[in-house]
């Protein structure tokens, strides 16, 4: 049976078959891509089978903690890098996404939560699994756009835009899924939609920094062929890593605000 | 600029307002009011728009960036409230930010008129496409954009007409008293009495999986559980949120039910399906 102790060995099997496939990136050659995408994806079904292993014994989805929300993040951060790769072939996107990873993996292995099979009477619900996983995914695809605006601002270049468009359109859509379904959830268990506790504060803070990088890119949205080599790409990228810095905020930043003691998703802290 | 132009007037008008009288008091929009207003600013909205909708003004307030400012200053303010910790009601210890209604950041003016100009800003906005363009090819567009005005104007105006009651359910005689947060009691239209409760347990454990209550509603049988609440009207719904804890025996004297009656809910759903349905939409234009 797969439980959190047998985490670091498929941690390290993980980690080892998506460095080979960062490192594969980098050739420039047709067979080093293709090797990149089979060892990126392995990587990605060795560690979904600790997930999908972790659920079954602890007969609940492994989304109640801050620990088990960093290993979907894990997860879903490679398969949007492998994602991200295949359609557009950075070939340093792969090496990034892996460095995000990695870093929420550690946190995991060298700081565990406890992990029981317990899932409290409020978590009992057909929406904590979409209204999480569909966050989750959201938050990696925003790491993708963070690591190209970060490289964009980097290399000064707006060459990234047309990608990051995208990767931010698609992050936006599954925020907004995650957060209607939490919406829903909300007034199923606490009676009312939306309560501007701490962590939802935090989540329009980030869902409205997303909604001005939609609407600041609105004519290149609506005319992609003129949106490449955009020259104003310095407030697009600005916006990403501030909608990302937001993100993270929401996510486990709020829980060392002293405003989160009241939030009624304490459960997850 | 001259967004911020048109904005920043009103927001240090509320900041004065807020630091003279303090937060809004919900209670003034309630039904017919909330209605009679947002009639009012449509018919309005659309006689500027029908009017005066090719005006240089007009184009500003339904421009996107109108919808940007809006929006960055929505952020900031979420912000500064996100790192405050909300109280609402007096505060026990004064500090500066007080006086700019981030204690209790939802109900301060500056918070109030950003909502309302983001939901004058999007009514304008769909008037403006649905006159000159109508509904089809515009469905993504309305539905995001409908959406988020119906959601918004739910929450918005329906504050005032949300009643959010709590009451203890006892074994022994049945209840017709609810209690706001402010501890004030308010007579209920049913008697609740309860008439038994289980509380389920993880098999691995032993630590409660669901709660259940069995209770009676004017004397009819209804049954309440943590996700599972009870539909009394079209606007009332009961919510199981505690029960005696204190109970040794396994005999629960009472549990407490969260009495909510909210009238808008319907276009609370209405706005969210539409936001639903747009976001589904504009994920399939993606290439």
């Amino acid at each position: 049976m797969i439980t959190w102790s047998s985490f670091p060995l498929f941690a390290l099997l993980s980690l080892m078959l998506w460095l080979a496939g960062a490192l594969s990136a980098l050739m420039r050659s047709a067979g080093g891509r293709r090797l990149a995408l089979w060892l990126t994806a392995a990587g990605v079904v060795v560690y979904a089978v600790f997930v999908g292993g972790l659920w079954h014994s602890l007969q609940r989805p492994p989304l109640r903690t801050l620990g088990e929300t960093r290993l979907w993040y894990t997860l879903f951060m490679m398969l949007s890098g492998l994602v991200v790769y295949a359609r557009w072939r950075y070939r340093w996107i792969l090496l990034c996404s892996l460095l995000v990873g990695t870093v929420f993996m550690c946190i995991n292995v060298f700081s565990p939560d406890t992990h029981d099979r317990s899932l409290m009477p409020a978590l009992q619900s057909a929406w904590f699994v979409p209204h999480v996983t569909v966050y989750m995914f959201s938050y990696s695809i925003f790491g993708c756009a963070f690591l190209l605006s970060v490289a964009g601002l980097w290399q000064r270049t707006g060459r990234f835009l047309p990608s990051t468009d995208r990767l931010m359109l698609t992050g936006y859509c599954f925020l907004t899924a995650g957060m209607l379904s939490g919406c829903i959830w909300a007034k199923q268990a606490w009676g009312n939609f939306w309560t501007w506790d701490a962590k939802e504060t935090w989540a329009a803070a980030c869902w409205c920094a997303c909604l001005v990088y939609v609407h600041l890119r609105r004519p290149a949205l609506q005319h992609p062929a003129t949106a490449t080599h955009d020259k104003a790409y310095v407030h697009p990228y600005a916006w990403v890593i501030i909608a990302f810095a937001l993100l993270q905020m929401c996510w486990y930043g709020v829980s060392f605000l002293p405003s989160a003691a009241a939030s009624m998703h304490n459960y997850a802290y | 600029m001259p967004y911020i132009a048109l904005i920043v007037p009103l927001l240090l008008a509320a900041l004065l307002v807020q630091a003279w009288t303090g937060g809004v008091t919900p209670a003034v929009m309630a039904f017919p009011v909330n209605v009679a207003v947002a009639a009012a600013a449509l018919v309005v909205l659309w006689v500027a728009e029908s009017e005066w909708g090719s005006t240089a003004w007009l184009k500003r307030l339904r421009s996107g960036g109108m919808a940007c400012t809006l929006l960055v200053l929505t952020v900031l303010w979420c912000v500064a409230g996100g790192l405050v910790t909300q109280h609402h009601g007096a505060p026990l210890q004064p500090a500066w930010w007080h006086a700019f209604g981030l204690h209790a950041f939802t109900t301060s003016w500056p918070f109030v008129v950003l909502l309302a100009l983001l939901q004058l800003h999007l009514a304008l906005l769909l008037m403006h496409r649905l006159r000159h363009k109508g509904l089809p090819g515009q469905w993504t567009f309305v539905a995001l954009h409908g959406g988020l005005l119906l959601a918004l104007a739910a929450g918005f105006l329906g504050s005032a007409d949300l009643t959010d009651h709590r009451t203890i359910v006892t074994r022994h005689e049945a209840t017709r008293t609810a209690y706001d947060a402010d501890g004030l009691a308010h007579p209920l239209p049913w008697a609740l009495q309860l008439t038994d409760f289980t509380v389920q347990r993880n098999a691995a454990d032993g630590s409660p999986s669901q709660f259940v209550a069995s209770l009676t509603v004017d004397d009819a049988p209804v049954t309440l559980a943590v996700n599972e609440p009870q539909a009394l009207t079209w606007c009332d719904d009961l919510y199981l949120t505690s029960y005696d804890r204190a109970a040794t025996d396994g005999h629960t004297a009472y549990c407490i039910v969260q009495v909510v009656h909210n009238p808008w809910k319907w276009l609370s759903y209405a706005g969210l399906a539409l936001l639903m349905a747009g976001s589904t939409m504009l994920l399939r234009r993606v290439r």
